[in-house]
């Protein structure tokens, strides 16, 4: 199947889910309206919508989840950059990304727990939500901390990732011309060129700013 | 209520298996890069290995896996089991480790190159 005929077929289900979800939930409400005729129906009526409610939740939870899921396995969910953070530029004043150990730790142990927190659910039958100890949530707070920290220094600091290029050429009004790009750490560059007059006599200076990726000029 | 129970269950099980099934094919295909995973820009811009990342590698690694081991172990508990605080500071000391790198490659080393 092509990609645009499953994309469109996936937002007509996800029309028809949210239909059905409001459907369940009017009739819910039309159930426990029609059913409450004295206080032991209302009581019994609430207890019922409790139910009702507790499924639509399931449901609606599930369905929001799976969405999630379907974007990231079909890539609109980008994640090529989940582990990435920046490190410098190359020579062309691109950005130069790598993987980032304080992403990777904190994903390690989300899904450490996260694994564990349901291995434990499911082992004791659903009974009840565990307890979770201090020192487990003390782990995750180091965790989350580092990569708040390292993502502080990142985008705060590296000031000397950058490069100057020099370059001397021969001009064709005669003698030399002299230009250097400068390459910001934080992506972009200054090209500054220094060249003859062509009528002979004053130099000219040319600058040229490129503003850093992101930054909407 | 036990049909809402099982059903919770199951839907947790597979939304939070499918994340993790998710990120660790990307992983594996290569889709998410790890590539530099270990590795700090020198000063001259040269790619390096890292000590202080591959010492944080290790630490992650092993208290993941002693963690995931002692839950598989024994998944009939009340209660998340706990960790050591021993194993905890120590994973902290690594943790502050490679933030210190971090913050000597990119604060100080720049200043040394300025002054050179």
């Amino acid at each position: 199947m092509a990609k645009q005929d499953w994309e469109k077929w996936f937002k007509v289900l996800l029309i028809v889910l949210a239909a059905a979800a409001l459907v369940i939930a009017l009739g819910a409400v039309a159930v426990v309206y029609f059913a409450v005729k004295d206080a032991a129906a209302a009581a019994d009526a609430m207890a019922r919508l409790k139910v009702v409610l507790s499924y639509e939740i399931l449901i609606l939870t599930f369905f929001y989840g799976l969405m999630v899921l379907l974007y990231m396995a079909s890539g609109k969910i980008d994640l090529s950059m989940l582990l990435s953070e920046p490190k410098g530029n190359d020579a062309q004043g691109k950005p130069l990304y790598g993987a980032s150990m304080s992403r990777y730790q904190l994903l390690i142990f989300t899904f450490v727990i996260a694994l564990s927190l349901l291995l434990i659910i499911i082992a004791n039958g659903a009974k009840k939500f565990p307890a979770i100890p201090s020192e487990i949530l003390v782990l995750l707070g180091i965790s989350a901390s580092t990569y708040a920290v390292g993502k502080g220094i990142q985008s705060s600091g590296d000031g000397g990732s950058g490069t100057t290029t020099t370059t001397v050429a021969p001009h064709p009004a005669g003698g030399s011309s002299i230009t250097t790009v400068a390459q910001h750490p934080a992506g972009g560059s200054t090209t500054t060129t220094v060249a003859p007059h062509s009528t002979g006599g004053t130099s000219t200076t040319t600058s040229t700013v490129t503003p850093p990726p992101g930054t909407g000029g | 209520m036990d049909l809402l129970t099982t059903l919770a269950t199951i839907e947790i099980g597979i939304l939070v298996g499918g994340f993790f099934g998710i990120v660790v094919y990307k992983l594996y295909s290569g889709e998410i890069s790890m590539a530099g995973l270990l590795y700090t820009k020198e000063p001259g811009g040269r790619a390096a290995l890292s000590p202080v990342r591959l010492q944080l590698l290790i630490f992650t690694l092993t208290v993941a896996a002693h963690y995931l081991g002692k839950v598989i172990a024994n998944p009939r508990q009340d209660s998340l089991p706990s960790l050591p605080v021993s194993v905890v500071a120590a994973l902290a000391g690594s943790q502050a480790v490679y933030l210190g790198g971090k913050v000597v490659s990119a604060y100080i080393q720049p200043l040394l190159k300025i002054q050179r």
